[in-house]
């Protein structure tokens, strides 16, 4: 974790605490971005870059009121929704597609792990972003309600909901 | 719930096993400060132009404005300069004319003489006009 001198620093804009802060947020927006864009890693590392930019941007303005992992992913997050309805016709429904339309017996024969990866694919933007939020960055329901910006009932109503589609998909696919 | 748990945590492990492909540091920072660099000599050969320009220009205002004050004032401090007034009737007397001395030989006049005004020769005539062009006489004439 990064140390609030550190934070201060950079919101001073010392390049030497921006750059602290960026090698250590880095690899959590890459990874957040990349599960949020269907692993395109190309595209994932471009949205990394925009969020770092933002990031850099909007420090000053970063008051304290959440950690700062939690406040950056928020910034990732509408770099990813704008990434996504730019991207709406091209490539990712083009995927999406190909996901769809692979042969129920080849996929069967795909270890689990992968299987839950395309159901995780299927789910809505909004369930995909709680379940990544809550499962894999470990966030709490309060700080993944402050990256979604809504209420935390919200969260916890769709990561119910996520849940539930996840087991029905892997039943069937199953 | 407990296979989709299992799952979920296996996947975990793969979501954090990723790394971003490179260093944002370098990326991000090392960007913008070669144009930086690239800055700030054009604004410090700037302002050292315009001091120049602005060096160089009050030096010719100077040189322009010093041989004038200068000439006012005494160009010989060796010779003493007097503000005394000198009346006019002091002034060297003017010369003059030698009264004996003709200008005009006799025999010629500055005047030219003509025998009469006729010798010039007349004006000459304007034609006559009429010059009423006026015509409310005419129409009420014609009313009438």
């Amino acid at each position: 974790m990064v140390d609030g001198d550190t934070i201060e620093a950079a919101r001073r804009g010392r390049r030497d605490a921006q750059a602290t802060l960026l090698t250590s947020l880095q690899d959590v927006w890459f990874r957040f971005c990349l599960s949020q864009l269907r692993g395109d890693r190309d595209l994932a590392a471009d949205a990394t870059q925009e969020t770092a930019l933002r990031f850099l941007r909007q420090l000053p303005t970063f008051r304290g009121e959440s950690q700062l992992q939690t406040w950056s992913l928020s910034i990732a997050l509408n770099v990813v929704r704008e990434t996504r309805r730019r991207r709406a016709n091209e490539s990712l429904d083009a995927k999406q597609d190909a996901i769809a339309a692979t042969p129920r017996v080849a996929r069967l024969n795909e270890d689990e792990n992968a299987l839950l990866k395309q159901t995780l694919a299927s789910l809505s933007d909004r369930q995909r972003q709680a379940i990544t939020l809550r499962f894999f960055e470990e966030l709490s329901v309060d700080q993944t309600a402050t990256v979604m910006n809504c209420a935390t009932g919200t969260v916890k109503a769709t990561v119910h909901q996520a849940l539930r589609a996840l087991r029905e998909k892997l039943k069937q696919l199953q | 719930m407990s296979e989709l748990r299992t799952q979920l945590d296996l996947m975990r492990g793969e979501y954090r096993g990723e790394r971003y492909p490179g260093d944002l540091a370098t990326e991000i920072l090392s960007a913008p400060s070669a144009p930086r660099a690239l800055r700030l000599p054009v604004g410090r050969i700037t302002a050292a132009a315009s001091a120049l320009v602005a060096i160089a220009a009050a030096v010719a205002l100077w040189v322009s404005i010093k041989p004038a004050v200068e000439s006012i004032e005494n160009p010989n401090p060796s010779v003493a300069m007097s503000n005394d007034v000198v009346p006019v009737i002091e002034f060297a007397s003017m010369p003059e004319i030698p009264a004996d001395v003709q200008l005009v030989p006799a025999d010629v006049s500055l005047v030219p003489s003509a025998e009469s005004l006729n010798d010039i020769g007349g004006m000459p005539e304007m034609p006559s006009l009429d010059l009423n062009f006026s015509t409310q006489t005419e129409i009420s004439e014609d009313l009438s």
